[in-house]
């Protein structure tokens, strides 16, 4: 072993090495490793055996390699407290990946230590968890296993889990206090009556506050004003996916002052929040528009007046793969040049677009186009991409959409 | 041609396992069904199922139903390779994973949540998790104890707490 520079090490499933003693040759002879990989060859650790004995001298050996980005172990003997220390002595370890290691049990303390350090756990021992889990056989819902509270939690709406759920008993409590990822991408979906409340109650500062600066995607429903979009601007600079449905305390200034913060967005929808207007496009294009994947902006209904005032910003996202403009005012000229800039456009929704008049020839350039929701497509149900919870879902009124309808088509339509 | 598919399928299904519950009910299935079960997957891997697997804490009624949704699914992969097939099981499936979870009591819902999250089988974690989502969807806190018969169980303090947090949620 004559590699000082080695950063990346590999041993697995080898009969003739001596693995007990791999480690700490290895941190020896390798001080600048990074990653590493050690799988034990399973005739070495053939029994399943839950009462194996526990060493710690291999994770000692791997505690000395103080650049450890990433381990991955299958089959060792550590225990709690070798893990413990290769936590305590690997600053920049970022990612675990423990595979049948028996004499390890993610106890409080543990799973504490892992969630302060970036770090992901694919399985671990078996043993364990037949032991741990055993004794503490959940009788009622208030006890159900964290992963179980959890898994549900991410299927409820954040405003359920704000207003009820968190409120429900201890357990569910602190689930929904101390879990980041549950707030990583947050969807709140109000409607026009809670508005005011969610807006008092700074709910959607509160959820974002929760996911402690990991949150990368917010959609909200009649739950966000300007005030949030500053808190949100200097929370979430990750933030990758901003969805404002029927946001009416958004305006043009906000978004202008929000959206400078967010330099990795790739998904954008500014729907229904009609005081946001084709001015705020601008800065959106300088910002965010280079790389803007999907943007959606669909307007309550279709008034006839601006032309092709939104256009001259969406054409320069060349990036962008699906686009929705629901009740726009863009006509032919625009929509060509939407469809000769962004040559990666997958999906085209332009429902109620009626001064675009689908022709021969437009009808040729959208032949590339996967998904395409023609103007005179009536279908009002899906203006909206589906809710998460896929039960219970208050579409957002229509009724001044249908009302308008006739009007459009004697005014516009011809 | 023909014989050889149909080898190939035997093949697939490989070992059988035997699955214990807590009752001493015994379970065989091939391995392509049990391994749904990242848990008995992981065992697979290990070469410990020899014996059986024991489920101490799965009883059999419960397992009964883990068992049929596992071999209901076991053939997902399978018919991957055949779109037609693929796209009727597909319905058949959703047909069947609606009504096993529509018809759960309360009760065996939370055991068989229990049982999906200890075996490790995400998707029938994630469904069972999924109704229990819909029940709570637009509820009260109360509302929400009263559907899953949950004590309140915070300390006064703590009620003091969460009262003051929520401060805008109490008046109306």
């Amino acid at each position: 072993m004559k590699f000082p520079l080695l950063e990346e090490l590999e041993v697995s499933r080898c009969r003739r090495i001596e693995h007990i003693c791999m480690p700490e040759l290895v941190a020896n002879l390798c001080p600048q490793i990074k990653h590493f990989r050690h799988t034990r060859s399973r005739d070495r650790y053939r029994v399943y055996n839950i009462n194996r004995p526990g060493n710690d001298s291999q994770a000692l050996a791997i505690a000395s390699m103080r650049q450890l980005r990433s381990l991955q172990l299958f089959r060792d003997d550590m225990t709690n407290e070798g893990m413990m220390t290769i936590l305590d002595n690997c600053p920049y370890l970022e990612s675990i990946d423990i595979l049948s290691c028996r004499n390890l049990t993610m106890d409080g303390t543990l799973r504490a230590r892992c969630a302060m350090i970036k770090m992901k756990m694919r399985t671990f021992s078996l043993a364990a968890l037949l032991v741990t889990v055993l004794p503490v056989l959940a009788r009622n819902w208030a006890d159900l296993p964290l992963d179980a509270i959890l898994t549900i939690f991410h299927k409820l709406d954040h405003i359920d889990i704000l207003m009820a759920a968190y409120q429900v008993c201890a357990s569910w409590r602190r689930a929904a206090r101390d879990e980041p990822t549950l707030w990583q991408r947050i969807t709140m979906r109000g409607t026009e009556a809670l508005s005011a409340r969610i807006i008092r109650g700074g709910l959607a500062c509160a959820a974002v506050r929760r996911s402690a600066g990991r949150c990368e995607a917010f959609c909200g429903e009649f739950a966000g004003d300007d005030g949030f979009l500053m808190y949100l601007a200097e929370q979430a600079s990750c933030l990758k996916s901003l969805r404002l449905i029927s946001c009416l305390g958004v305006s043009n200034e906000g978004i202008e002052e929000a959206i400078k913060q967010f330099p990795l967005l790739e998904e954008l929808e500014l729907s229904f929040c009609d005081n946001v207007t084709y001015k705020a496009y601008a800065i959106i294009g300088v910002t965010c528009g280079p790389q803007l994947k999907c943007l959606k902006l669909s307007k309550s209904f279709f008034d006839g007046w601006g032309g092709n005032e939104d256009v001259w910003v969406i054409k320069n996202m060349h990036e962008l793969r699906s686009l929705q403009l629901f009740a726009n005012t863009l006509t032919n000229k625009g929509l060509s040049a939407i469809l000769d800039n962004c040559p990666n456009l997958e999906s085209l929704d332009i429902r109620h677009c009626y001064n675009v008049d689908m022709d021969a020839s437009l009808r040729a350039k959208c032949a590339r186009i996967k998904v395409l929701r023609p103007p005179d497509d009536y279908d009002f149900h899906r203006v909206c991409t589906p809710r998460r919870l896929s039960f219970s879902t208050p579409i957002i009124q229509f009724g001044r959409l249908s009302s308008s309808r006739p009007i459009i088509k004697f005014g516009l339509f011809l | 041609m023909a014989a050889a598919a149909a080898e190939a399928t035997t093949d697939g299904g490989g070992k059988m396992i035997i699955l214990i519950s807590a009752d001493g009910k015994r379970f065989e299935v091939t391995e392509a069904v049990a391994s749904q079960s990242q848990l008995i997957s992981n065992m697979i891997e290990d070469d410990c199922t020899e014996n059986g697997v024991r489920l101490p804490n799965v009883d059999g009624d419960i397992l009964t139903m883990v068992v049929d949704y596992c071999n209901m699914h076991a053939g997902d992969a399978a018919a991957a390779g055949d779109t037609m097939k693929a796209s009727s099981t597909e319905e058949e499936l959703k047909k069947f994973d609606a009504e096993l979870v529509q018809a759960l009591e309360n009760p065996v819902l939370f055991k068989l949540i229990l049982a999906a999250n200890f075996l490790n089988i995400k998707s029938l974690l994630d469904m069972t998790c999924q109704r229990v989502a819909d029940m709570m969807s637009g509820k009260t806190p109360e509302q929400m104890r009263e559907t899953f018969s949950i004590e309140n169980d915070f300390t006064p303090e703590e009620e003091a707490a969460i009262r003051q947090e929520n401060a805008w949620a109490f008046d109306d």
